[in-house]
């Protein structure tokens, strides 16, 4: 044999390896309980949480469904730091609104030059009629929009070593992890590395103030303003409890890309209970707040495929599709599929 | 442009269950108020907003054509007394909607006036407009 042989052969085992390898790849013991360990399952007993809920027990209690308050005189939003928004003449009570109205911006983001006047492009494109905010496309939330800009409430979920959090409308989910780990800086052996939407959040106890750090965020959009931020933003999160069920969360966001100095954001969010349907605005689920006992109450899950309703033009603008078009490629689709059955 | 949105919309069409993405409201016209009369073809009740299709003509003149709205989400809906019980096709209708910017024949929900004549949605009076010329 060759050596061009040889090296083709090496090549293509090599190939085979490789495009053979994701599809065993599964980590974990090999094989299956013993058949004497499935017989004596039933008089097995099994360890309590005893020690884990020991550990909970000394956290501030902020698991529940949680959502973020606005000021009074906020007009249709949300909007990422409601305190500080320019909100224009907003249409009369009852109209049908899909977030904020064009022309709505944040003041007070420290940005440079160069990100203002981008910033103020998409303000000034919004106000054309023209939006590009990517979430229509289907973009999840990730971090820091899930928590600041969410019209719907998220969970947050404690355990001793990681907090989880998931918002099923932003179709984004969060894991801080308090078990003293470090950002990564190198590829795991299950592959996660680089950055996500949500980034990489460690926390830790200062007292009753869990204090979190977050790196690795994908660039995005901090709301549906469209205020951009680079794939260096970073940030730090204060969270308290100020009450029994009003959270703080103070964000120190730092971007040397986007910003000339740190710039911080202080949210309140309202512990409620969920006892209507899913996917309603705070202002309507505000109202079966109750401050005793404890609401823990967590909403159905809504984790369907999301579909565009709108679509991307050559500038990247959304284009909303309407019903009665939708209508249209399906009969087409049907017509079509029947002259195929006929033939 | 418009293969992409066929693109788009075939993509669409084919998935069940799913979850439609939320939008922003620049591509309506918010200085605009189109009045439509006409009926019902059908009420989509789905998150996060609900679409209210109707047959109607501008201001009651014209040709009738099918016009998509887009309301809000259906609990909020349902808050103001909409629901697929209340809005029925064939329903007798009187709609105000924001125009799509774009010419085609959609918009968002500004009021809805059912066949008892009652308004839903923004007070037609806050519109200065006088709800006894808005009966169905």
């Amino acid at each position: 044999m060759d050596a061009h042989l040889v090296s083709k052969k090496i090549l293509l085992v090599a190939l085979a390896t490789l495009i053979a390898a994701p599809s065993f790849a599964q980590m974990g013991p090999r094989g299956l309980p013993s058949p004497e360990m499935i017989a004596n399952a039933d008089k097995y007993q099994p360890p309590k949480l005893t020690e884990y809920a020991a550990k909970l027990a000394a956290q501030p209690d902020m698991t529940g469904l949680w959502v973020a308050m606005q000021p009074v005189d906020a007009g249709a939003g949300p909007t990422f730091d409601p305190v500080n928004t320019y909100w224009p003449k907003q249409p009369v009570a009852g109209e049908s609104l899909f977030g904020p109205i064009p022309g709505t911006y944040l003041k007070g983001i420290p940005y440079n030059a160069e990100w203002q006047a981008k910033y103020d492009s998409y303000v000034k494109e919004a106000l054309a009629g023209k939006s590009r905010d990517p979430f229509a496309a289907c973009r999840p939330y990730g971090m820091p929009r899930m928590s600041g800009d969410s019209p719907v409430p998220f969970d947050i979920i404690q355990s001793p070593e990681v907090m989880f959090w998931y918002n099923d409308y932003g179709r984004s989910e969060r894991r801080i992890f308090m078990d003293g780990r470090a950002h990564p800086t190198e590829p795991t052996i299950t592959g996660e590395f680089g950055p996500t939407y949500s980034g990489h959040s460690t926390g830790h106890w200062e007292g009753n103030t869990l204090v979190v750090d977050t790196v690795d965020i994908i660039e995005g959009n901090y709301d549906e303003t469209s205020a951009p931020y680079s794939d260096k933003l970073t940030m730090v999160e204060r969270m308290r409890l100020i009450d029994t069920n009003t959270l703080e969360i103070k964000m120190t966001l730092t971007d040397p890309v986007a910003f000339t100095r740190p710039w911080v954001v202080t949210r309140y969010y309202a512990r409620i209970r969920m006892t209507i349907a899913a996917e309603i605005p705070a202002s309507q689920v505000a109202a079966t707040a109750s401050p005793q006992p404890i609401p823990r109450e967590f909403k159905n899950l809504n984790d369907r495929l999301c579909v565009p309703n709108i679509a991307i033009d050559e500038d990247g603008f959304q284009v909303i599709i309407l019903p009665q078009e939708l209508e249209k490629q399906n009969a087409d689709k049907a017509k079509a599929a029947s002259r195929k059955k006929t033939r | 442009m418009k293969k992409l949105i066929v693109r788009v919309a075939a993509m669409a069409a084919c998935v069940v269950g799913s979850a439609h993405a939320h939008h922003s409201f620049a591509m309506f016209d918010g200085q605009k108020l189109v009045i439509l009369r006409g009926s019902i073809v059908s009420f989509s009740s789905m998150n996060p907003h609900a679409w209210i299709s109707v047959d109607a003509k501008v201001d009651g003149k014209g040709k009738s054509e099918r016009w998509d709205i887009e309301s809000t989400a259906p609990a909020i809906l349902a808050g103001m007394g909409i629901s697929p019980k209340t809005l029925k096709a064939g329903d007798k209708v009187t709609i105000g909607i924001r125009p799509l910017r774009d010419g085609r024949n959609g918009g968002s929900m500004v009021f809805v006036v059912t066949p008892d004549g009652l308004p839903h949605g923004a007070k037609p009076e806050d519109l200065g407009l006088d709800v006894a010329t808005l009966k169905p």
